[in-house]
Protein backbone atom coordinates (compact mmCIF):
# COMPACT_ATOMS: atom_id res chain seq x y z
CA UNK A 1 0.00 0.00 0.00
CA UNK A 2 1.51 3.16 -1.26
CA UNK A 3 -0.73 5.65 0.98
CA UNK A 4 -0.91 9.02 0.96
CA UNK A 5 2.36 11.77 1.08
CA UNK A 6 3.16 12.69 4.90
CA UNK A 7 3.69 16.67 5.23
CA UNK A 8 3.05 17.98 1.95
CA UNK A 9 2.77 21.82 2.30
CA UNK A 10 2.82 22.76 -1.23
CA UNK A 11 2.21 20.01 -3.13
CA UNK A 12 -1.03 18.39 -4.20
CA UNK A 13 -0.62 14.69 -4.92
CA UNK A 14 -3.02 11.89 -3.36
CA UNK A 15 -0.64 9.56 -4.10
CA UNK A 16 3.08 8.51 -3.44
CA UNK A 17 3.28 7.04 -6.68
CA UNK A 18 3.02 10.61 -8.18
CA UNK A 19 4.48 12.56 -5.91
CA UNK A 20 7.25 10.24 -6.82
CA UNK A 21 7.17 10.86 -10.28
CA UNK A 22 7.08 14.43 -9.51
CA UNK A 23 10.32 14.11 -7.30
CA UNK A 24 12.22 12.32 -9.99
CA UNK A 25 11.76 15.41 -12.43
CA UNK A 26 12.93 17.65 -10.21
CA UNK A 27 15.88 15.74 -9.00
CA UNK A 28 17.11 15.54 -12.81
CA UNK A 29 16.21 19.36 -13.31
CA UNK A 30 18.70 20.06 -10.13
CA UNK A 31 21.50 17.09 -11.03
CA UNK A 32 21.01 15.74 -7.41
CA UNK A 33 20.14 13.06 -5.70
CA UNK A 34 17.38 12.45 -3.05
CA UNK A 35 19.74 12.60 -0.06
CA UNK A 36 20.06 16.27 -1.55
CA UNK A 37 16.84 17.73 0.03
CA UNK A 38 15.69 14.64 2.36
CA UNK A 39 16.56 12.82 5.48
CA UNK A 40 16.55 9.39 3.73
CA UNK A 41 15.56 7.76 7.08
CA UNK A 42 12.19 9.57 7.15
CA UNK A 43 11.86 11.75 3.97
CA UNK A 44 9.27 13.47 5.41
CA UNK A 45 11.21 15.45 7.65
CA UNK A 46 11.64 19.05 7.11
CA UNK A 47 15.57 19.74 6.29
CA UNK A 48 17.07 23.42 5.32
CA UNK A 49 16.94 22.05 1.08
CA UNK A 50 13.79 20.99 1.01
CA UNK A 51 12.72 24.54 3.06
CA UNK A 52 14.28 25.85 -0.04
CA UNK A 53 12.72 23.54 -2.20
CA UNK A 54 9.41 24.70 -0.94
CA UNK A 55 9.37 28.25 -1.53
CA UNK A 56 10.90 27.87 -4.71
CA UNK A 57 7.98 25.66 -5.58
CA UNK A 58 5.62 27.94 -4.75
CA UNK A 59 7.97 31.14 -6.67
CA UNK A 60 7.06 28.65 -9.86
CA UNK A 61 3.62 27.68 -9.31
CA UNK A 62 2.72 31.85 -8.57
CA UNK A 63 4.76 32.73 -11.67
CA UNK A 64 2.86 30.48 -13.92
CA UNK A 65 -0.70 30.62 -12.21
CA UNK A 66 -0.86 34.67 -11.69
CA UNK A 67 1.64 35.72 -14.38
CA UNK A 68 2.00 33.21 -17.50
CA UNK A 69 -1.64 32.23 -17.40
CA UNK A 70 -2.64 36.01 -16.96
CA UNK A 71 -0.31 36.56 -20.28
CA UNK A 72 -1.55 33.80 -21.75
CA UNK A 73 -5.54 34.87 -21.75
CA UNK A 74 -3.88 38.45 -22.58
CA UNK A 75 -2.69 36.88 -26.07
CA UNK A 76 -5.53 34.34 -26.49
CA UNK A 77 -2.88 31.31 -25.87
CA UNK A 78 -4.38 29.77 -23.11
CA UNK A 79 -2.83 25.82 -24.00
CA UNK A 80 0.42 27.34 -25.70
CA UNK A 81 1.72 29.31 -23.42
CA UNK A 82 4.99 28.63 -21.80
CA UNK A 83 5.10 27.21 -18.17
CA UNK A 84 7.92 27.64 -16.15
CA UNK A 85 9.81 24.51 -14.03
CA UNK A 86 12.45 24.24 -12.29
CA UNK A 87 14.84 23.42 -15.30
CA UNK A 88 14.13 26.58 -16.96
CA UNK A 89 17.09 28.26 -14.26
CA UNK A 90 18.35 25.04 -12.86
CA UNK A 91 19.56 23.15 -16.37
CA UNK A 92 20.41 20.52 -14.59
CA UNK A 93 22.52 22.01 -11.78
CA UNK A 94 22.17 23.30 -8.11
CA UNK A 95 22.46 27.02 -8.23
CA UNK A 96 20.78 28.40 -11.20
CA UNK A 97 22.91 30.44 -13.92
CA UNK A 98 21.93 33.68 -12.50
CA UNK A 99 24.44 35.57 -15.28
CA UNK A 100 25.62 34.72 -18.87
CA UNK A 101 28.31 32.67 -19.30
CA UNK A 102 31.13 34.39 -20.00
CA UNK A 103 32.50 32.71 -23.25
CA UNK A 104 28.87 33.42 -24.37
CA UNK A 105 29.01 37.29 -24.26
CA UNK B 1 35.47 -33.48 -0.12
CA UNK B 2 34.68 -34.14 -3.29
CA UNK B 3 32.79 -31.51 -5.86
CA UNK B 4 29.61 -33.64 -5.38
CA UNK B 5 29.98 -32.52 -1.31
CA UNK B 6 30.77 -29.07 -2.45
CA UNK B 7 27.74 -28.07 -4.49
CA UNK B 8 25.50 -29.98 -1.44
CA UNK B 9 26.59 -27.58 0.78
CA UNK B 10 27.07 -24.20 -1.53
CA UNK B 11 23.89 -25.42 -4.07
CA UNK B 12 21.54 -22.80 -2.01
CA UNK B 13 21.99 -20.11 0.58
CA UNK B 14 19.79 -19.58 2.95
CA UNK B 15 20.69 -15.81 3.95
CA UNK B 16 19.05 -12.28 2.43
CA UNK B 17 21.89 -9.95 1.39
CA UNK B 18 22.17 -6.07 1.12
CA UNK B 19 24.87 -4.01 0.56
CA UNK B 20 25.85 -1.54 3.67
CA UNK B 21 27.72 0.31 1.18
CA UNK B 22 24.89 2.27 0.14
CA UNK B 23 24.34 2.98 3.01
CA UNK B 24 27.51 4.34 4.03
CA UNK B 25 27.51 6.30 0.52
CA UNK B 26 23.98 7.91 1.19
CA UNK B 27 24.24 8.37 5.24
CA UNK B 28 21.42 6.40 5.99
CA UNK B 29 20.48 3.07 7.41
CA UNK B 30 18.64 -0.04 5.44
CA UNK B 31 15.55 0.82 6.06
CA UNK B 32 15.35 3.62 3.33
CA UNK B 33 15.79 0.68 0.76
CA UNK B 34 14.50 -2.75 2.00
CA UNK B 35 11.76 -3.56 3.59
CA UNK B 36 13.20 -5.34 6.03
CA UNK B 37 13.81 -2.44 8.76
CA UNK B 38 17.31 -3.95 9.88
CA UNK B 39 18.05 -4.46 5.54
CA UNK B 40 18.57 -7.15 3.19
CA UNK B 41 16.18 -8.97 0.65
CA UNK B 42 13.14 -7.32 -0.44
CA UNK B 43 13.74 -3.55 -1.70
CA UNK B 44 10.53 -0.93 -0.86
CA UNK B 45 9.40 1.36 -3.64
CA UNK B 46 12.57 3.74 -2.93
CA UNK B 47 14.62 1.12 -3.25
CA UNK B 48 13.16 -0.60 -6.44
CA UNK B 49 11.91 2.73 -8.21
CA UNK B 50 14.57 5.33 -6.97
CA UNK B 51 17.53 3.83 -6.63
CA UNK B 52 18.11 0.26 -8.01
CA UNK B 53 16.19 2.43 -11.13
CA UNK B 54 18.05 5.81 -11.04
CA UNK B 55 21.10 5.67 -8.82
CA UNK B 56 22.32 2.05 -9.73
CA UNK B 57 22.75 1.08 -13.42
CA UNK B 58 24.85 2.11 -16.25
CA UNK B 59 23.46 5.59 -17.69
CA UNK B 60 23.39 4.36 -21.36
CA UNK B 61 21.07 2.09 -20.15
CA UNK B 62 18.91 4.23 -17.41
CA UNK B 63 15.98 4.12 -19.69
CA UNK B 64 15.81 0.53 -20.31
CA UNK B 65 14.07 0.21 -16.75
CA UNK B 66 9.97 0.42 -16.20
CA UNK B 67 9.36 3.61 -14.10
CA UNK B 68 6.08 2.32 -12.93
CA UNK B 69 7.40 -0.91 -11.57
CA UNK B 70 7.59 -0.63 -7.51
CA UNK B 71 7.05 -4.17 -6.74
CA UNK B 72 3.44 -3.46 -5.89
CA UNK B 73 0.65 -5.78 -7.59
CA UNK B 74 -2.08 -4.54 -5.92
CA UNK B 75 -2.82 -1.68 -3.13
CA UNK B 76 -1.61 -3.88 -0.33
CA UNK B 77 0.77 -6.68 -2.09
CA UNK B 78 4.36 -6.05 -2.76
CA UNK B 79 6.66 -8.28 -4.18
CA UNK B 80 10.16 -9.25 -4.88
CA UNK B 81 12.92 -11.49 -5.42
CA UNK B 82 16.51 -12.68 -5.41
CA UNK B 83 18.28 -14.75 -7.84
CA UNK B 84 22.06 -15.20 -7.86
CA UNK B 85 24.32 -17.41 -10.17
CA UNK B 86 28.01 -18.59 -9.55
CA UNK B 87 30.88 -19.37 -10.54
CA UNK B 88 33.99 -20.38 -9.04
CA UNK B 89 37.32 -21.91 -9.55
CA UNK B 90 38.84 -22.84 -6.35
CA UNK B 91 41.54 -25.05 -4.99
CA UNK B 92 40.08 -27.90 -3.20
CA UNK B 93 41.63 -29.48 0.53
CA UNK B 94 43.43 -31.63 -1.38
CA UNK B 95 44.82 -29.18 -3.32
CA UNK B 96 43.50 -30.10 -6.83
CA UNK B 97 42.08 -27.33 -8.66
CA UNK B 98 38.22 -27.59 -9.09
CA UNK B 99 35.27 -25.07 -10.90
CA UNK B 100 31.85 -24.56 -10.10
CA UNK B 101 28.77 -23.04 -11.43
CA UNK B 102 25.14 -23.31 -9.19
CA UNK B 103 22.43 -21.60 -8.81
CA UNK B 104 23.78 -19.77 -5.38
CA UNK B 105 19.91 -17.90 -4.37
CA UNK B 106 16.51 -18.26 -5.30
CA UNK B 107 14.28 -16.25 -3.02
CA UNK B 108 10.41 -14.82 -3.63
CA UNK B 109 9.62 -12.40 -1.44
CA UNK B 110 6.10 -11.38 -0.32
CA UNK B 111 5.07 -8.05 1.77
CA UNK B 112 1.66 -7.59 2.90
CA UNK B 113 1.16 -4.35 3.95
CA UNK B 114 -2.28 -4.32 6.03
CA UNK B 115 -2.06 -0.27 6.73
CA UNK B 116 0.81 2.20 7.47
CA UNK B 117 1.61 0.87 10.76
CA UNK B 118 1.35 -2.82 9.92
CA UNK B 119 2.71 -5.46 7.10
CA UNK B 120 3.41 -8.98 7.08
CA UNK B 121 6.78 -10.29 5.36
CA UNK B 122 7.28 -13.92 3.50
CA UNK B 123 10.32 -15.02 2.49
CA UNK B 124 10.55 -18.40 0.57
CA UNK B 125 13.83 -19.65 -0.94
CA UNK B 126 14.90 -22.83 -2.15
CA UNK B 127 17.23 -24.69 -0.15
CA UNK B 128 19.66 -27.20 -1.16
CA UNK B 129 17.92 -29.07 -4.11
CA UNK B 130 14.63 -30.10 -2.99
CA UNK B 131 13.75 -28.03 -0.07
CA UNK B 132 12.57 -24.65 1.02
CA UNK B 133 14.21 -22.16 3.35
CA UNK B 134 11.39 -19.53 4.91
CA UNK B 135 11.53 -16.07 6.85
CA UNK B 136 8.81 -14.61 8.27
CA UNK B 137 7.78 -12.04 10.47
CA UNK B 138 4.79 -9.28 11.27
CA UNK B 139 6.28 -5.25 11.70
CA UNK B 140 4.25 -2.69 13.72
CA UNK B 141 5.95 0.54 12.74
CA UNK B 142 5.51 4.14 13.89
CA UNK B 143 4.58 3.29 17.97
CA UNK B 144 5.54 6.02 20.06
CA UNK B 145 9.14 7.74 19.33
CA UNK B 146 8.95 6.35 15.80
CA UNK B 147 9.42 2.76 17.07
CA UNK B 148 8.72 -0.37 15.41
CA UNK B 149 8.46 -3.78 16.78
CA UNK B 150 9.03 -7.40 15.05
CA UNK B 151 8.05 -10.92 15.35
CA UNK B 152 8.42 -13.72 13.29
CA UNK B 153 11.45 -15.66 12.20
CA UNK B 154 14.50 -13.94 11.07
CA UNK B 155 17.77 -13.19 11.62
CA UNK B 156 18.92 -10.91 14.64
CA UNK B 157 20.56 -7.27 13.89
CA UNK B 158 24.05 -8.07 14.17
CA UNK B 159 27.33 -6.09 12.08
CA UNK B 160 27.02 -5.37 8.57
CA UNK B 161 24.85 -7.35 6.45
CA UNK B 162 27.04 -8.09 3.46
CA UNK B 163 26.54 -9.77 0.33
CA UNK B 164 29.36 -12.30 0.64
CA UNK B 165 28.54 -14.66 3.04
CA UNK B 166 32.20 -15.94 2.85
CA UNK B 167 33.31 -12.91 4.69
CA UNK B 168 34.69 -13.73 7.81
CA UNK B 169 32.93 -11.49 9.58
CA UNK B 170 29.67 -13.83 8.42
CA UNK B 171 30.26 -17.82 7.82
CA UNK B 172 33.34 -17.81 6.48
CA UNK B 173 34.80 -20.77 4.68
CA UNK B 174 32.04 -22.18 6.09
CA UNK B 175 32.52 -26.32 6.64
CA UNK B 176 35.07 -26.07 3.54
CA UNK B 177 37.75 -25.20 5.98
CA UNK B 178 40.22 -24.38 3.05
CA UNK B 179 42.72 -24.46 5.46
CA UNK B 180 42.07 -27.19 8.08
CA UNK B 181 41.41 -25.04 10.92
CA UNK B 182 38.21 -25.85 13.00
CA UNK B 183 36.33 -22.76 12.13
CA UNK B 184 37.45 -20.39 9.35
CA UNK B 185 34.59 -17.73 9.68
CA UNK B 186 31.63 -16.11 12.44
CA UNK B 187 28.33 -17.11 13.10
CA UNK B 188 26.59 -16.32 10.42
CA UNK B 189 27.17 -19.42 7.75
CA UNK B 190 24.73 -19.45 4.56
CA UNK B 191 22.60 -22.87 5.92
CA UNK B 192 21.82 -20.86 9.19
CA UNK B 193 18.07 -21.01 9.93
CA UNK B 194 16.95 -17.97 10.95
CA UNK B 195 15.55 -18.26 14.95
CA UNK B 196 12.02 -16.72 16.34
CA UNK B 197 12.54 -13.84 17.48
CA UNK B 198 10.74 -10.44 19.42
CA UNK B 199 12.45 -7.69 18.39
CA UNK B 200 12.54 -3.99 19.22
CA UNK B 201 13.64 -0.99 16.86
CA UNK B 202 13.81 2.59 18.53
CA UNK B 203 14.98 5.89 16.02
CA UNK B 204 16.80 7.74 19.41
CA UNK B 205 17.98 11.15 18.07
CA UNK B 206 20.08 12.20 15.09
CA UNK B 207 20.73 9.60 13.37
CA UNK B 208 20.95 7.31 16.10
CA UNK B 209 19.10 3.80 16.30
CA UNK B 210 18.70 1.26 18.52
CA UNK B 211 17.95 -2.14 18.28
CA UNK B 212 17.67 -4.99 20.51
CA UNK B 213 15.78 -8.35 20.31
CA UNK B 214 15.51 -11.40 21.77
CA UNK B 215 15.46 -14.65 19.96
CA UNK B 216 15.62 -18.61 20.28
CA UNK B 217 18.92 -20.30 19.63
CA UNK B 218 21.17 -18.73 16.90
CA UNK B 219 23.90 -21.48 17.13
CA UNK B 220 22.11 -24.56 18.42
CA UNK B 221 18.92 -24.52 15.80
CA UNK B 222 17.48 -27.49 17.66
CA UNK B 223 16.74 -25.53 20.55
CA UNK B 224 13.73 -23.40 21.03
CA UNK B 225 15.05 -21.87 23.98
CA UNK B 226 14.78 -18.32 24.33
CA UNK B 227 18.20 -17.73 24.93
CA UNK B 228 20.10 -14.99 22.36
CA UNK B 229 19.63 -11.93 22.95
CA UNK B 230 21.33 -9.21 20.20
CA UNK B 231 21.52 -5.53 20.60
CA UNK B 232 23.03 -3.00 18.17
CA UNK B 233 23.69 0.97 17.94
CA UNK B 234 23.86 2.47 14.68
CA UNK B 235 24.37 6.15 13.78
CA UNK B 236 24.48 7.53 10.62
CA UNK B 237 25.12 11.17 9.25
CA UNK B 238 26.33 13.76 7.07
CA UNK B 239 28.96 16.59 7.31
CA UNK B 240 29.03 19.66 4.47
CA UNK B 241 26.70 17.38 2.38
CA UNK B 242 29.93 15.89 1.04
CA UNK B 243 31.06 13.49 3.42
CA UNK B 244 28.43 10.29 4.81
CA UNK B 245 29.51 8.28 7.14
CA UNK B 246 28.00 5.27 9.25
CA UNK B 247 29.18 3.55 12.43
CA UNK B 248 27.82 1.02 14.92
CA UNK B 249 28.75 -0.96 18.68
CA UNK B 250 26.86 -4.77 18.09
CA UNK B 251 26.84 -7.43 20.86
CA UNK B 252 25.06 -10.56 21.02
CA UNK B 253 25.27 -13.24 23.77
CA UNK B 254 24.07 -17.08 23.68
CA UNK B 255 24.77 -19.17 27.04
CA UNK B 256 28.29 -19.31 27.48
CA UNK B 257 28.93 -17.62 23.71
CA UNK B 258 29.31 -13.95 23.16
CA UNK B 259 30.33 -11.86 20.24
CA UNK B 260 30.64 -7.95 20.54
CA UNK B 261 32.07 -5.59 17.51
CA UNK B 262 32.16 -2.29 15.79
CA UNK B 263 31.23 -1.34 12.30
CA UNK B 264 30.39 1.21 9.79
CA UNK B 265 32.13 3.36 7.04
CA UNK B 266 32.81 6.89 5.69
CA UNK B 267 31.78 7.88 1.84
CA UNK B 268 33.46 10.92 0.52
CA UNK B 269 33.79 11.98 -3.46
CA UNK B 270 33.29 8.39 -5.33
CA UNK B 271 35.07 6.28 -2.93
CA UNK B 272 33.43 4.44 0.36
CA UNK B 273 35.16 2.54 3.50
CA UNK B 274 33.38 0.04 4.67
CA UNK B 275 34.89 -2.16 7.74
CA UNK B 276 33.69 -4.43 10.71
CA UNK B 277 36.20 -5.60 13.74
CA UNK B 278 34.29 -8.83 16.02
CA UNK B 279 35.93 -10.63 18.88
CA UNK B 280 33.94 -13.83 19.38
CA UNK B 281 33.85 -15.46 23.28
CA UNK B 282 33.55 -19.29 22.98
CA UNK B 283 33.11 -19.43 19.30
CA UNK B 284 35.83 -22.41 19.64
CA UNK B 285 35.71 -23.63 23.12
CA UNK B 286 37.55 -21.64 25.46
CA UNK B 287 39.24 -18.98 23.12
CA UNK B 288 38.60 -16.15 21.66
CA UNK B 289 38.51 -15.30 18.25
CA UNK B 290 38.80 -12.40 16.08
CA UNK B 291 37.35 -10.99 12.37
CA UNK B 292 38.04 -7.92 10.75
CA UNK B 293 36.38 -6.73 6.92
CA UNK B 294 37.54 -3.87 4.92
CA UNK B 295 36.39 -2.33 2.02
CA UNK B 296 36.98 0.00 -0.47
CA UNK B 297 34.89 0.35 -3.00
CA UNK B 298 35.45 3.28 -6.31
CA UNK B 299 32.77 4.14 -8.53
CA UNK B 300 34.56 5.32 -11.45
CA UNK B 301 31.46 5.82 -13.45
CA UNK B 302 27.31 5.05 -12.58
CA UNK B 303 27.35 1.27 -12.30
CA UNK B 304 30.55 -0.11 -12.23
CA UNK B 305 32.05 -0.25 -8.94
CA UNK B 306 36.10 -1.29 -8.18
CA UNK B 307 36.29 -3.18 -5.18
CA UNK B 308 39.46 -3.72 -2.89
CA UNK B 309 38.79 -6.36 0.98
CA UNK B 310 40.59 -6.94 3.51
CA UNK B 311 39.19 -10.24 5.19
CA UNK B 312 40.94 -11.50 8.37
CA UNK B 313 40.28 -14.47 10.98
CA UNK B 314 42.12 -15.59 13.79
CA UNK B 315 40.58 -18.34 15.07
CA UNK B 316 42.43 -18.56 18.49
CA UNK B 317 43.65 -14.82 19.48
CA UNK B 318 46.89 -15.84 20.65
CA UNK B 319 48.80 -12.98 18.71
CA UNK B 320 51.11 -15.49 17.32
CA UNK B 321 50.36 -17.99 14.31
CA UNK B 322 47.07 -19.75 13.13
CA UNK B 323 45.18 -16.47 11.77
CA UNK B 324 43.85 -16.33 7.46
CA UNK B 325 43.97 -13.33 5.27
CA UNK B 326 42.45 -12.74 2.51
CA UNK B 327 42.81 -10.29 -0.43
CA UNK B 328 39.81 -9.70 -3.11
CA UNK B 329 39.77 -7.35 -5.79
CA UNK B 330 37.16 -7.02 -8.07
CA UNK B 331 34.49 -5.29 -9.73
CA UNK B 332 30.89 -4.39 -9.62
CA UNK B 333 28.85 -4.06 -12.58
CA UNK B 334 25.14 -2.85 -12.50
CA UNK B 335 24.74 -2.98 -16.58
CA UNK B 336 20.60 -2.42 -15.83
CA UNK B 337 17.96 -1.90 -12.66
CA UNK B 338 17.78 -5.39 -12.15
CA UNK B 339 20.89 -6.63 -12.85
CA UNK B 340 24.62 -6.93 -10.88
CA UNK B 341 27.33 -8.45 -12.24
CA UNK B 342 30.15 -9.11 -9.70
CA UNK B 343 33.90 -9.84 -10.90
CA UNK B 344 36.03 -11.16 -8.02
CA UNK B 345 40.03 -12.40 -7.95
CA UNK B 346 40.62 -13.83 -4.13
CA UNK B 347 44.13 -14.06 -2.68
CA UNK B 348 44.07 -16.36 0.44
CA UNK B 349 47.01 -16.39 2.72
CA UNK B 350 47.38 -18.63 6.14
CA UNK B 351 49.58 -17.63 8.80
CA UNK B 352 50.96 -21.27 10.21
CA UNK B 353 54.32 -22.68 9.81
CA UNK B 354 54.64 -25.37 6.98
CA UNK B 355 51.80 -23.87 5.19
CA UNK B 356 51.56 -22.96 1.53
CA UNK B 357 49.92 -20.11 -0.16
CA UNK B 358 47.05 -21.94 -2.28
CA UNK B 359 46.55 -20.40 -6.09
CA UNK B 360 43.69 -17.70 -6.08
CA UNK B 361 40.35 -18.11 -6.49
CA UNK B 362 38.20 -16.50 -9.42
CA UNK B 363 34.83 -15.96 -9.40
CA UNK B 364 31.63 -14.38 -11.43
CA UNK B 365 28.26 -13.96 -9.79
CA UNK B 366 25.59 -12.78 -11.78
CA UNK B 367 22.48 -11.25 -9.76
CA UNK B 368 19.17 -10.35 -10.65
CA UNK B 369 16.33 -9.17 -8.66
CA UNK B 370 12.86 -7.42 -9.10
Amino acid sequence: MQGKPNNLQVLEFDSKRDLKKYMKTISKDLGVKCKFCHDLNDKSIDTDHKKIAREMMRMQMDLNKSFFALLGDSLHMHEEMTQISCWTCHRGTKEPQTVRPKEQR
Amino acid sequence: MNIHCFFAILFFVNLSFALPRFGVQNGTSCIACHVNPTGSGLRNDYGTNVVALEELPLERWLDKGNEDWDGYISDHLQIGGDFRLQGIQYNDSDSTRKSAFFPMQADIYFHLKLNNNAGIFTKIGVRKKSTLSTEYWALLSNLPQNAWVRVGRTLPNYGLRVDDHTSFIRGGNFKRTIFGLEKEGLIFGPLLNPPAILELGVPMFGGLQWTSSISTDVLNNSSEKLNNLTTQFNYTGSINDNITYMGGFSYMQEDNFSMLGISGGISFSDFTWTFEADQAENWIDGNTSLALYDEIAWEIIQGVQLIGKYDFFDPKTDWQTGSISRYTFGAEIYPLNIMEIKLQARFNQLDQDNSTTPDPEYLIQTHFWF
